[in-house]
């Protein structure tokens, strides 16, 4: 089982790659699972088709710790399974302890069934405290793939989430599998994203370019491969899922000064 | 060997320090008020002057003085035998030393503090 | 007066800035304990955390009161009920405690709708009480918790109640006094001033930094109303929530434990001009200076001067029969903050003990300034929140007759056949007033001489019980020493005060105030 944690700025594509990439890989006949990770609970709707299962805090609100699994986990496109974690109303309580409880009581109901092949964690946005920080502590998810573009703020993101991954990785066996680029259209953007990569010690494993396959299947509340797999669009995924699934290059990254990652920017006139 | 006068203020100002708590407020801007506003009025006492207590905080310090005063007159009876001009530099020595207990010598560090 | 390492502590050297030995002809000005500092890593503290010194010295000693603690049980079950502090009504503050029993689901969702709901049971559940004060707890303070909003909703729907929110979790200090500073701000920023109390007295005193320990306060306010003063506000012993809204009414505010509240003293005295008096409760003569001061201060002193000299013909023989006995015995005097200095001198005066240490768990420099120079005793240990080790060493080396402390270091002390005296919440109390300094010297007198440790040396069901091991009193063994004079002296004698020497107070009438009261009347008509 590999256990996968997407990170990435708020707003650059996280939920939306991590199912077409799931769907992408529940063609090559893999187990999924997806949990997600943000209050918002819109990790899994693509790829169930809306949010069709309760959460699993609002169970726990509800019913006390006497939840059943298969209220809070249900089993979508190509046999991917999701739940999501839900959390507290923006402005009150504790996501991040909310992240902590909700893995926990996962855990603890046997979610994480031996067949599955992967897990992924859609965790939401940056790694504001050590709840947002519990997918990628000790036993849990090995791999990260943060999702940026060739924005100036979403690579300064993902360069913050490097400093959070690196504490972890050399605790324990938490290691960066690469880079996801959702393309902005910026110009140079993969050269860019490539560069930024290199420096912090990983690689872009894939440019997901920009397509309104991607909208127009979303407003279906479908990931691109269920429901217009014969797009090109559909191919980028499956592509991405290949790269994951064969990739070996995993490190503990190394993340830039700021000073550097502004000349970086710089010399890819970025920033003027 | 100290002289005569600094035995005397020795004496005054162990009483204060064991039995009063009024020089101990925790902020060296009150301790200094206190200091000055209770001893001047303990010098006015014994001399005999008028004592300024028309407000509540000078009435306060006056309350203080008079009670010092009084247990000064019983504890140390030579201080009846001394002029006004004695007293004066008597306890203008006795505020410098607690001046300098409480506050230019204290080791403590809260008295800077700027707020309670 | 050097300052002092503990041998336990040669690992810790950071501790010996907290330590001095009180030298000949020294002063505070050559070395003093550094204080209110957190606690060293490797030192384990016996300190009690912020949330404690707020709501458990602080806030529930206020009588009319709900107290809700708004986090898991454990923060409101470990502060109830531990501290004696009474009230004349029927002790509604320590009978009750109230919490929101915030949980793993409240934590992540936010408690703000338990805490409404729990406010409205409660006010539901005790419909003659109509005030209540809200306490934040760790959790609650993380998650950030809208105490203030809360309250106000609930006031708004309940326009008879008034709600008092405390922001002092546990973590925003370096021990309990953190949230005694934290309560007094809170209090005067946010409660003086919301009530107008009815005069009727010209004497008109806030009674500051007493909590009523077994009966300490109304000791105490007898003395005041026999003098024909108004005691406003009692912050907070036996104290209403009202009352203290009207603080910013009184002429004088009297201060006792200036380490917990010279905070609102000091405020007071800056936004309401009322001056600041600290006196002494404890000991003859600084109780007996006190009470002058204060009728000086009103022009009363004939008044102060009767209580004085009725109370001392009547509790000085008995305090001296103790004297008697207590001469020369050892003692550390190690109590949480104020007592360091309210009883530093007066003990070795009154009660012939020797002071051989003085401690504070939570107390600041300026307690160690008025606690060293009070103290006569050379050679004395002035120790700032020691570790258990060090207290162990201490009596290790300094071998007390007994120490006066809290029941953490008391239990230990006990272990190695030391006896304590509960110096925060008494043992058979109050100490305050005339007859209760007689009541702790007695207790003091209990404790030293209890044959217990001999006896618990002996096993009956084998020893052969002979005139060296056999069960000898009190008087057996303190008596042995003392001249034949002084044993059959008829001028002193044993405390022969009444079991409850409290309640009685509560009947009584007070001339001076009932003239005042009447005075005041016909002035508002």
């Amino acid at each position: 089982m590999r256990q996968v944690a997407i990170y990435g700025k708020g707003g650059i594509g996280k939920s939306t790659t991590t199912q077409n990439l799931a769907a992408g890989l529940a063609e090559m006949k893999k187990k999924i699972m997806i949990v997600g990770c943000d209050p918002k609970a819109d990790s899994t709707r693509l790829v169930l088709g809306g949010l069709v299962q309760k959460t699993v805090l609002d169970t726990l609100r509800e019913n006390g710790e006497d939840v059943k699994l298969d209220a809070v986990l249900k089993e979508g496109y190509g046999d991917i399974k999701g739940v999501e974690s839900g959390g507290p109303e923006p402005g009150v309580g504790c996501a991040g302890r909310g992240i902590i409880t909700s893995i926990g009581l996962l855990e603890r109901l046997g979610a994480y069934d031996e067949d599955l092949d992967y897990v992924f964690y859609d965790v939401l946005g940056d790694v504001v405290c050590g709840g947002f920080a519990m997918p990628i502590r000790e036993g849990k998810a090995k791999e990260i793939y943060i999702v940026c573009s060739g924005e100036m703020m979403a690579l300064y993101a993902a360069n913050n989430i490097c400093k959070g991954i690196t504490k972890y990785a050399q605790r324990g066996g938490v290691r960066l599998g690469g880079l996801i680029c959702n393309s902005r259209k910026v110009e140079g953007e993969a050269e860019l994203v490539a560069a930024v990569a290199k420096e912090i010690g990983t690689q872009m494993i894939h440019f997901v370019p920009r397509d309104k396959a991607v909208t127009r299947a979303e407003i279906n509340k479908k990931t691109v491969i269920d429901y217009s797999p014969e797009e090109k669009q559909a191919d980028e995924y499956r592509a991405l899922a290949q790269k994951i699934d064969d990739n070996d290059m995993f490190v503990i990254p190394k993340p830039m000064k700021i000073e550097k990652l502004e000349e970086i920017l710089r010399e890819h006139g970025i920033l003027d | 060997m100290k002289d005569d006068m600094e035995e005397k203020v020795d004496q005054l100002v162990n009483y204060i320090m064991k039995n009063c708590l009024w020089q101990f407020n925790s902020r060296a801007w009150d301790r200094e008020n206190q200091n000055e506003g209770i001893l001047k009025r303990t010098m006015q006492v014994l001399c005999d002057e008028p004592v300024e207590k028309d407000t509540p905080a000078g009435k306060y310090y006056w309350a203080e003085a008079v009670y010092l005063a009084r247990l000064y007159k019983s504890e140390f009876k030579w201080i009846n035998d001394m002029s006004k001009e004695e007293i004066k530099v008597l306890i203008k020595k006795l505020k410098e030393k607690i001046d300098y207990l409480t506050i230019s010598g204290s080791l403590n560090e809260e008295l800077k503090n700027p707020l309670y | 007066m050097p300052y002092h390492l503990f041998k336990v502590s040669e690992c810790i050297p950071e501790r010996e800035k907290h330590v001095v030995e009180k030298g000949k002809d020294e002063e505070i000005t050559d070395a003093l304990p550094l204080g209110y500092l957190n606690t060293i890593p490797g030192t384990l503290s016996e300190r009690g955390c912020v949330y404690c010194g707020a709501k458990h010295v602080i806030g529930t000693p206020m009588k009319d009161v709900i107290h809700m603690s708004h986090g898991p049980i454990g923060c409101t079950y470990d502060t109830w009920q531990t501290k004696r502090y009474i009230s004349d009504n029927d002790n509604f503050q320590i009978k009750y405690t109230f919490a929101t029993d915030v949980k793993e689901s409240n934590v992540i969702f936010g408690a703000n709708e338990l805490l409404k709901d729990n406010i409205i049971a409660a006010f539901k559940a005790f419909p003659e009480i109509k005030r209540l004060t809200i306490y934040q707890t760790c959790g609650t303070a993380l998650i950030g918790d809208d105490l203030e909003s809360i309250a106000k909703e609930v006031m708004d729907e309940m326009p008879e109640v008034d709600i008092f929110v405390c922001n002092a979790p546990g973590f925003a200090g370096p021990s309990q006094s953190g949230g005694h500073h934290k309560i007094n701000i809170a209090w005067v920023e946010n409660k003086v001033g919301t009530h107008e109390p009815k005069i009727t007295s010209d004497y008109t005193i806030n009674y500051v930094g007493e909590y009523n320990i077994q009966g300490d306060q109304e000791v105490m306010q007898d003395y005041f109303k026999r003098m024909g003063i108004q005691i406003i506000s009692t912050f907070t012993g036996n104290g209403s929530y009202d009352d203290l809204r009207g603080m910013h009414r009184a002429k004088l505010n009297v201060l006792e434990c200036a380490r917990s509240a010279e905070y609102i003293c000091n405020e007071l005295r800056k936004r309401y001009g009322i001056p600041r008096m600290d006196i002494d409760g404890f000991g003859f003569k600084p109780l007996s200076d006190s009470l002058r001061k204060i009728g000086i201060f009103f022009g009363i002193e004939e008044r102060a001067e009767a209580i004085v000299k009725e109370e001392t013909a009547r509790w000085k023989p008995e305090l001296d029969w103790y004297k008697e006995r207590l001469k020369g015995k050892r003692v550390c005097l190690w109590p949480g903050g104020s007592k360091l200095w309210h009883w530093a001198h007066v003990i070795h005066e009154e009660m012939g003990v020797e002071v051989v240490s003085v401690y504070t768990k939570f107390g600041h420099q300026g307690d160690m300034e008025k606690g060293i120079s009070r103290c006569d005793c050379e050679g004395a240990l002035a120790i700032d929140d020691p570790n258990e080790l060090e207290s162990l060493e201490a009596m290790e080396t300094l071998k007390p007759d007994v120490i006066f402390t809290g029941k953490r270091p008391g239990e230990y002390a006990k272990k190695i056949g030391v006896p304590y005296i509960n110096a925060h919440a008494y043992h058979n109390g109050p100490y305050k007033g005339f007859e209760g300094w007689v009541r702790f010297a007695r207790d003091i007198y209990n404790a030293i001489y209890s044959p217990v440790h001999e006896l618990s040396f002996v096993d009956i069901t084998k020893d052969e019980i002979t005139e060296e091991n056999s069960f000898v009193t009190r008087r057996m063994k303190s008596d042995i020493n003392l001249s034949k004079e002084i044993v059959d002296s008829t001028s002193i004698r044993e405390y022969t005060g009444n079991f409850d020497c409290v309640s009685h107070l509560r009947e009584k009438s007070y001339p001076y105030l009932e003239e005042q009261i009447e005075k005041h009347k016909q002035m508002a008509e």
